[in-house]
């Protein structure tokens, strides 16, 4: 039997529930938002052989810091926040890369390869260009495009205002269209 | 009329097919190059890293490993040393009751009343409340009001003290 998605616990409950001695909530937590963690974290340039343990890292700081979760932003957001921060001690202690390859295998196989084809030209100049972008900009256009993230949630997630936020995301896109042309 | 900039807030939606294009929207896309090659960036960004596969039971593993192990505890602070520390904090508190006029802008002076209670200060020794007496009335000169005492004030004999009694 599947369970429709209202049925299952949201985030604050299964935090509560992970607080109370449940292990098999986080394993819920994890499993939620574990894949968007890896995606987000290898969009901003972390090596393909670290997400792994990045995103182990992020859980492992999350549930041993709950108490800095104070439920003003959502968990997935505070998740972000601290892969976000995780990344950035790497790139500092130089353990980071400088950022991702795009593999062949990283293109998408659509059933258009024609479609599928300027969506790999467009894919690999999109990750030259994104390197080039401030980490501000850079983290707002990933949040934003590709977890679809809403500006009040992007504005939680790296301590900004959502107006903020928004001029962030413009500017990226300005600089990534001056990039792509 | 579809103005660009509604058309940019809309793309992250339709790109997670949250939403759809309206058919005028979509003429305007064929029409609009700025808004056309924005509508391409959101689609690559979308689905950037789309096939990064993480490894989740491995993941889960070692994860409840290291919850499991307790967290290392800090030594407690030593008797001296908390003792140095609540004589800090009662004197810090005490700054804040105890100094006797606050100027407002009119220059007219107020007078604070002076008893306040404080029972950090009931739990000190004799010569504990004549050490925080003796730092009020010597520092009277220097601190103002909104000048709490810092790690930085500390001579260094007293910040050695301090990182000795923390060192053990």
């Amino acid at each position: 039997m599947t369970l429709a998605a209202a049925d299952l616990p949201n985030d604050p409950d299964l935090v509560a529930a992970w607080r109370g001695g449940d292990e098999h909530a986080a394993d819920l937590l994890v499993r939620r938002h574990g894949q968007a963690l890896g995606r987000y974290l290898s969009g901003l340039g972390a090596a393909s052989g670290e997400v792994d343990d990045l995103v182990q890292d992020t859980f492992f700081r999350a549930f041993r810091g709950l108490e800095g979760w104070r439920g003003e932003g959502s968990f997935r957001g505070w998740l972000f926040r601290i892969a976000g921060n995780l990344l950035k001690d790497r790139f500092r202690s130089g353990k980071g890369r400088i950022f991702l390859a795009l593999d062949d295998h990283d293109i998408a196989d659509h059933a258009d390869p024609e479609g599928e084809l300027v969506a790999d030209e467009v894919g690999q100049q999109l990750v030259a260009g994104l390197a080039q972008l401030p980490r501000l900009q850079r983290e707002v256009f990933l949040l934003r495009v590709q977890q679809g993230m809403a500006y009040d949630d992007i504005a939680t997630t790296l301590s900004t205002t959502p107006g903020a936020a928004r001029v962030h995301y413009h500017h990226a896109v300005k600089r990534l269209k001056e990039w792509l042309t | 009329m579809i103005d660009c900039a509604g058309l940019s807030d809309r793309m992250v939606a339709v790109a997670h097919g949250v939403s759809v294009w309206e058919p005028g929207e979509q003429a305007h896309l064929h029409a609009c190059r700025d808004c056309a090659d924005e509508w391409r960036l959101v689609q690559a960004g979308g689905g950037l890293a789309h096939d990064t596969v993480i490894d989740t039971e491995r993941i889960l593993v070692r994860l409840h490993e290291r919850l499991r192990t307790p967290v290392p505890q800090l030594r407690p602070a030593s008797r001296p040393l908390r003792q140095v520390a609540m004589v800090a904090m009662a004197a810090s508190i005490a700054l804040l009751f105890l100094v006797p006029t606050v100027r407002r802008a009119t220059n007219v002076a107020v007078v604070v009343p002076a008893v306040v209670v404080l029972p950090e200060l009931e739990r000190l020794n004799e010569h504990q409340l004549e050490a925080v007496l003796t730092e009020l009335d010597g520092g009277n000169d220097v601190l103002s009001p909104m000048r709490l005492p810092r790690m930085g004030d500390l001579t260094v004999q007293q910040l050695e003290l301090v990182l000795h009694e923390l060192g053990g």
